[in-house]
């Protein structure tokens, strides 16, 4: 796993970085049959079997739904993905209100961003439509394009979330 | 008007998709659609996530409807994205459809041309 750098000053992509990024990052887009929907397209990148990655980023998901069961019965939540023109990948987790109210379900999300021969990983806990950010400390890495590398790094971001069972959400409490 | 709006939230089709009801409703001064600013500080908390959507990118028939200012319900920053009927109108059954498939397992195609236009993810300051 050469080459990885840690890049946990960097979580935040300013718009001037996203600019940079439309206009510096993958330019070429493929048609892709992964996501849902029949009219997806996902950056370039040959590479890297997406599908291998969110399986592997469900697995540490998947663990944490159990912890949260395990403390929360009436929990529930489900898994999914998508991309877009941006990520490759986003792979998450959404937690439903134990209220029974659908507003802000709170997303486990972690998405794969290919820049060059790079990819940016960076996962959070947060409000689906508030943007609400519970947590994401140190759930921004970068590493090469190599499948087992951003496979050990997303499952590293994606064990980021396993210190946090939303005990802040006073909805999950 | 601006070429990057901001949409509070994920990624995930769910939230690029408008809400059936407060979404395909209007008011004055304001067109339905799926909720979007010109601002980050508009869009979230502090701290908060935002999805950058370049309204460039946007594929037929979906256009940005920035506010009517000087109606009551207009809001200085805020931009419906709608599909469009030819003469530049809200297709309001079209909007209808879309919304209807949110919290879905299906993507509707103009879900599908949001995300086209995606261009990032963007978190705010605290």
């Amino acid at each position: 796993m050469g080459g990885l750098t840690m890049d946990h000053d960097a979580p935040d992509a300013s718009p001037d970085r996203l600019v940079d990024q439309r206009v510096g990052g993958p330019q070429g887009v493929i048609d892709g049959g992964p996501t849902t929907g029949s009219r997806s397209r996902q950056p370039a990148s040959p590479a890297v079997e997406w599908n291998h990655i969110h399986d592997v980023i469900q697995e540490v998901f998947e663990a944490l739904a159990a912890r949260v069961l395990a403390q929360e019965p009436r929990a529930s939540s489900k898994a999914g993905r998508s991309s877009t023109r941006t990520f490759a990948l986003l792979s998450y987790r959404v937690f439903l209100h134990l209220d029974g109210d659908d507003h802000d379900p709170i997303v486990v999300g972690i998405s794969l961003t290919p820049r060059g021969d790079r990819v940016q990983i960076m996962g959070d806990i947060s409000g689906d439509e508030s943007g609400y950010v519970y947590f994401d400390e140190g759930c921004a890495v970068e590493t090469t394009c190599e499948p087992q590398a951003i496979s050990e790094r997303d499952r590293r971001a994606a064990c980021c979330s396993r210190i946090n069972d939303h005990r802040g959400d006073p909805k999950m409490t | 008007m601006a070429r990057l709006v901001y949409r509070s939230g994920s990624a995930r089709d769910d939230n690029l998709t408008p809400r059936p009801g407060k979404d395909t409703e209007g008011k004055q001064g304001q067109a339905p659609g799926l909720s979007t600013f010109t601002t980050l500080e508009q869009a979230v908390v502090p701290g908060g996530k935002a999805q950058v959507i370049d309204l460039d990118l946007l594929g037929s028939p979906l256009h940005g409807y920035p506010d009517e200012l000087g109606f009551e319900g207009a809001v200085e920053g805020h931009v419906s994205i709608a599909p469009a009927r030819s003469n530049g109108s809200v297709d309001h059954e079209l909007l209808g459809e879309w919304a209807g498939t949110r919290n879905t397992e299906h993507a509707h195609w103009l879900t599908e041309l949001i995300k086209q236009a995606h261009i990032g993810s963007v978190k705010r300051p605290r």
